[in-house]
């Protein structure tokens, strides 16, 4: 867009004014005449100019403050999303804890307590009286409980390393999409 | 004679400018990429209508946001509106601005100041 056809009459007037400075018939009279109409819109030019720069200073204020309330929003946005990642990461990680819970209950049982039977009893020998066998089966109860007991300390760490692991990879995830974006952008 | 109307768009004013009735809107955002082309055809009708215009002529105007070249467009219309209260007729500019929204109102109060005709800045509550 060209300023001439913004300000097309006021540059009609100038013309105007240039045209009757250089015509030589021209009376005195006239050509105060011309000169009162050049002030009188010069007077209005001005009043535009202070106008137009006022009201645009004002909307550029605004929108500033529209774009403040915009970085803002994105930052919340940013939060929520951060949040949320983590409470769905938080939730995988928890259900991956318990699965391999279930995976060391099952290994506990199937192959670790019969371990620790055939450890205790070949300890006890062929000692297969009363005391002996309570001994037996004190000595297996406590070497199963701090077996699980173990087992069951070792999975809050565990759920922590899973989530933060997770967490890592969601936040490389997030860098490269960035990345990626930012280059398409640069290229288009 | 027909009344203008033009729909607002992501960038352009809503337009209805009803000569019957002497009701003239403009309403939105004002910032295309031509303001003197978009402007144009709303300074040619104004034109006319100033030949003979309705008993009562209220120009209301709402803006959210405007660039500076429609600022002066905008300016022009309203001048060309003010011609119809220096012939004597009743004309007067409505300016509307939301509530909190005081670079509007007071870009409005500075219209006010450089229209010749009776102007009024008026809140719109939320």
């Amino acid at each position: 867009m060209s300023k001439k056809q913004l300000y097309e009459n006021e540059i009609g007037v100038l013309s105007q004014m240039r045209k009757s400075i250089t015509d030589e018939n021209i009376s005195k009279e006239d050509l105060a005449n011309e000169f009162n109409t050049l002030c009188d819109h010069y007077e209005e030019l001005l009043d535009q100019s202070k106008l137009i720069t006022k009201v645009s200073d004002k909307l550029q204020n605004k929108l500033n403050s529209a774009n403040e309330a915009l970085a803002n929003k994105n930052i919340e946005l940013q939060d929520t999303i951060d949040e949320l990642t983590k409470a769905r990461i938080g939730k995988k990680a928890a259900t991956i804890t318990f699965g391999l819970a279930v995976v060391l209950f099952m290994i506990s049982e199937g192959v670790l307590d019969p371990v620790i039977e055939a450890i205790v009893a070949k300890v006890l020998g062929d000692n297969h009286t009363q005391t002996g066998i309570f001994k037996f089966a004190n000595i297996l109860l406590w070497a199963t409980i701090f077996g699980k007991l173990i087992m069951a300390i070792l999975l809050k760490p565990l759920e922590s390393f899973i989530e933060s692991y997770l967490l890592k990879r969601a936040h490389q995830a997030a860098k490269k999409l960035e990345l990626s974006t930012e280059t398409s952008t640069n290229q288009s | 004679m027909e009344t203008l109307e033009l729909q607002a768009k992501n960038n352009t004013p809503y337009i209805n400018f009803d000569a019957s009735t002497g009701i003239m809107v403009m309403k939105g955002r004002s910032t295309p990429e031509n303001s003197v082309e978009y402007y144009e055809p709303i300074t040619n009708w104004v034109l006319n209508y100033i030949q003979s215009p309705a008993e009562n002529t209220i120009i209301k105007v709402q803006f959210e946001y405007f660039n500076t070249s429609s600022s002066k467009c905008i300016l022009d219309v309203l001048k060309k509106f003010a011609e119809i209260h220096k012939a004597g007729k009743s004309a007067k500019v409505e300016w509307y601005f939301e509530e909190d929204d005081e670079d509007m109102k007071e870009a409005g109060e500075d219209y006010g100041d450089i229209v010749k005709m009776p102007f009024e800045v008026i809140e719109i509550p939320e």
